[in-house]
């Protein structure tokens, strides 16, 4: 019943015209972004955020999530052809795929990796619709006692997903929950720290913040060293795989799919260390490992699967609780906010169209994503030579008429240049962007559970740990605080993330 | 001095000085108490907690061996932000004609070797495109050339 009616009520929105070409024009910006070793899809879904403000939310949510997996593709042909990943989630493709290419097996590795891709994808896109009535459910009983400590949990997480120093990191997220209280105070209507202007009355401007912190930084950060030298190119001849690729790399790819799968749910998990994950096991299992590093199929149909099953399994934690797993899904709830659709258990049941419309799009994202993949290789890999020269102006363009665009004013414009200007300081100092803006977007909601909670309590803050639920939360973010800390896992995950880089 | 040098040292020092000053500046809301928080409790409070973990980063980087800090690109930021500031002072006053060249022509001497015909070529092609999507395509309302 449900488990019928709900999925076609999403194709039904997410077969519409409109929204197929939405979906279409989401994957084909996500692949050529993901080709492009200058833009990542941080970057690109901040500049496309004021676009959200004209467009119906599921339009917009469905164009957003096609950029991420879209990115997911398109790193893996840049890293088979050329060597460069594009995304941070394909530099273990680059691995075997880059050695096959040089065998003159780049067709072959091209559609292994497009086919491992699409099957995880189809198989992720049925857990994700499975599990998140469940997670959902359960979540749909929570008070504001345990939505604080769900909230705590996810930054927790967002601590922990970071690179680095684990306590720089709590420094960014406090950071992003002060910048949070900027604006009229829900209860008391006062004005908190808005310096004289009115125009942060409404508090400041989520796709400022965004674009400054990840577009604009970013530029500044890389546009000395960005010279772009052209680089070899080879030559694809036969696109399809043996018989024996084939047979070695349909496992690896079921693999890939599970491990992929579960590391995106977690919090902090996600594309990049799904890929690297599977790439271990693929190594682990297989019965010559020596193979490996010099053009193993299974090394690259693993990963590949495995990040585009992390990718979508991440939606999870951000539709069923509210909870960004990675910085593309603090963007997307930024998105929905926009839309005035507060993200949470009850998106579910007050959106039903708009939940199930985004998870069926994935599915026909990634049918789209292999139509249009491997007939358009030779397109895609012209896109590397784009010089970044010319890409960064472009980039600036868009930024600057995007920022001017949401309320028909220059002043989010020159919000964005000051937190461009801070967030390279703070890149330069090693401290992740990315927590800052998960802070940033949960910030008010803390501060509203926290209000209700300690009133209900009469301000007696031991409600969090007499409440079992919350308690449980709680424990929950404390073992993932003290396992991070731990030092035999902490050597690891930075063996994982340096690995990763 | 080796805080000043290390990316940890700076940070710290950043993150407790921030965090001193919102805490400050919390204090002009009223507080309140825990069961009736006032406007300042929240970010009275965060700022405190952020003073005592931004210090805790200080002693980390004291205490370990801390790699030193990548030069400031001080040309980069200075030019990107300025292109940017500018083009935002024009887009209102001069129109999109003039923002959007300048802001082009302005960021392109952040790179390296700038050559002027690549740059010229590039912002007319730019400034093309942002008239067909921003004006044609999307209708936004902003002025074209003086309040054209």
């Amino acid at each position: 019943m449900d488990l019928i009616a709900n999925p076609s009520l999403g194709f039904s929105h997410a077969l519409e015209i409109k929204n197929i070409l939405f979906c279409f024009v989401g994957v084909l910006l996500g692949t050529a972004i993901g080709v492009l070793p200058g833009l990542g899809p941080l970057a690109t879904i901040s500049m496309l955020l004021p676009l959200t403000y004209a467009l119906d939310p599921i339009s917009s949510l469905i164009m957003l999530a096609g950029i991420y997996y879209g990115a997911q593709y398109g790193g893996s042909t840049a890293a088979i052809l050329v060597n460069l990943p594009g995304e941070s989630s394909s530099v273990v493709t680059a691995i075997d795929g880059y050695k096959m290419a040089q065998q003159g097996r780049a067709g072959a590795a091209l559609a292994i990796a497009a086919l491992a891709s699409v099957f995880a994808g189809t198989v992720s896109t049925g857990v994700v619709a499975a599990f998140s009535p469940i997670l959902s459910n359960v979540a749909s009983s929570f008070g504001s006692t345990e939505y604080f400590s769900l909230m705590v949990l996810g930054l927790v997480a967002a601590v922990i997903l970071a690179h680095g120093s684990l306590l720089k990191a709590i420094c960014m997220v406090l950071v992003g929950l002060i910048l949070g209280c900027i604006g009229v105070d829900a209860s008391s209507g006062s004005y908190r720290f808005t310096f004289g202007f009115l125009e942060l009355s409404s508090g400041l401007e989520f796709v400022a913040l965004a674009m400054g912190m990840f577009a604009f930084a970013d530029i500044i950060s890389t546009v000395a060293e960005k010279t772009g030298s052209g680089p070899a190119i080879h030559k694809i001849t036969s696109l399809w795989p043996n018989k024996k690729e084939f047979d070695a790399a349909a496992p690896a790819a079921v693999r890939g799919t599970l491990i992929g799968s579960v590391l995106g749910v977690l919090p902090g998990g996600g594309a990049a260390l799904a890929s690297f994950a599977a790439y271990t096991l693929e190594k682990r299992v297989s019965r010559e490992p020596r193979k490996f590093g010099n053009g193993a199929v299974e090394g690259v149909a693993g990963p590949e699967a495995a990040n585009n099953a992390a990718a979508q399994t991440s939606f999870i934690p951000m539709l069923t609780l509210g909870l960004p797993s990675n910085g593309v899904m603090a963007l997307m709830m930024g998105a929905m906010m926009i839309n005035n659709i507060s993200p949470g258990p009850q998106v579910m049941t007050t959106n039903p169209d708009l939940f199930w419309a985004l998870i069926a799009s994935m599915w026909v994202g990634n049918v789209l994503l292999v139509v249009l993949n491997l007939p358009m290789v030779g397109l895609w890999v012209k896109l590397i030579t784009i010089p970044y020269k010319v890409l960064y102006p472009a980039i600036l363009m868009f930024c600057v008429v995007g920022l001017y665009s949401i309320q028909n004013q220059t002043f989010e414009i020159y919000i964005a240049a000051i937190f461009g200007f801070v967030g390279y300081l703070l890149v330069r100092m090693k401290c992740e962007p990315a927590p800052l803006l998960l802070g940033f977007i949960l910030g008010p909601m803390l501060e509203e559970n926290l209000r209700r909670t300690l009133q209900l309590s009469r301000g007696d803050p031991w409600i969090f740990v007499t409440h079992p639920i919350s308690a449980g939360i709680l424990l929950v973010a404390l073992a993932l605080l003290l396992v991070t800390v731990l030092p035999q896992i902490r050597n690891k995950r930075e063996e994982v993330f340096s690995e990763a880089e | 001095m080796n805080l000043l040098r290390s990316p940890d040292g700076q940070s710290g020092l950043f993150f407790t000085a921030f965090g001193l000053i919102v805490a400050t500046l919390a204090l002009q809301y009223p507080l309140g108490t825990p069961a009736r928080m006032g406007p300042g409790f929240f970010p009275f409070w965060l700022g405190i907690l952020l003073t005592v973990t931004g210090s805790l980063v200080i002693v980390q980087s004291l205490r370990a061996e801390s790699e030193r800090i990548a030069p400031l690109e001080w040309r980069s930021a200075a030019i990107i932000t300025l292109a940017i500031v500018i083009s935002a002072s024009l887009l209102l006053t001069a129109g999109l004609l003039i923002a959007i060249p300048a802001l082009v022509i302005i960021s392109a001497f952040a790179g390296r070797n700038v050559k002027i015909l690549p740059v010229v070529i590039t912002a007319a092609v730019l400034t093309a495109m942002a008239y067909a999507i921003f004006i044609l395509g999307l209708d936004l309302r902003i002025p074209l050339l003086w309040g054209l």
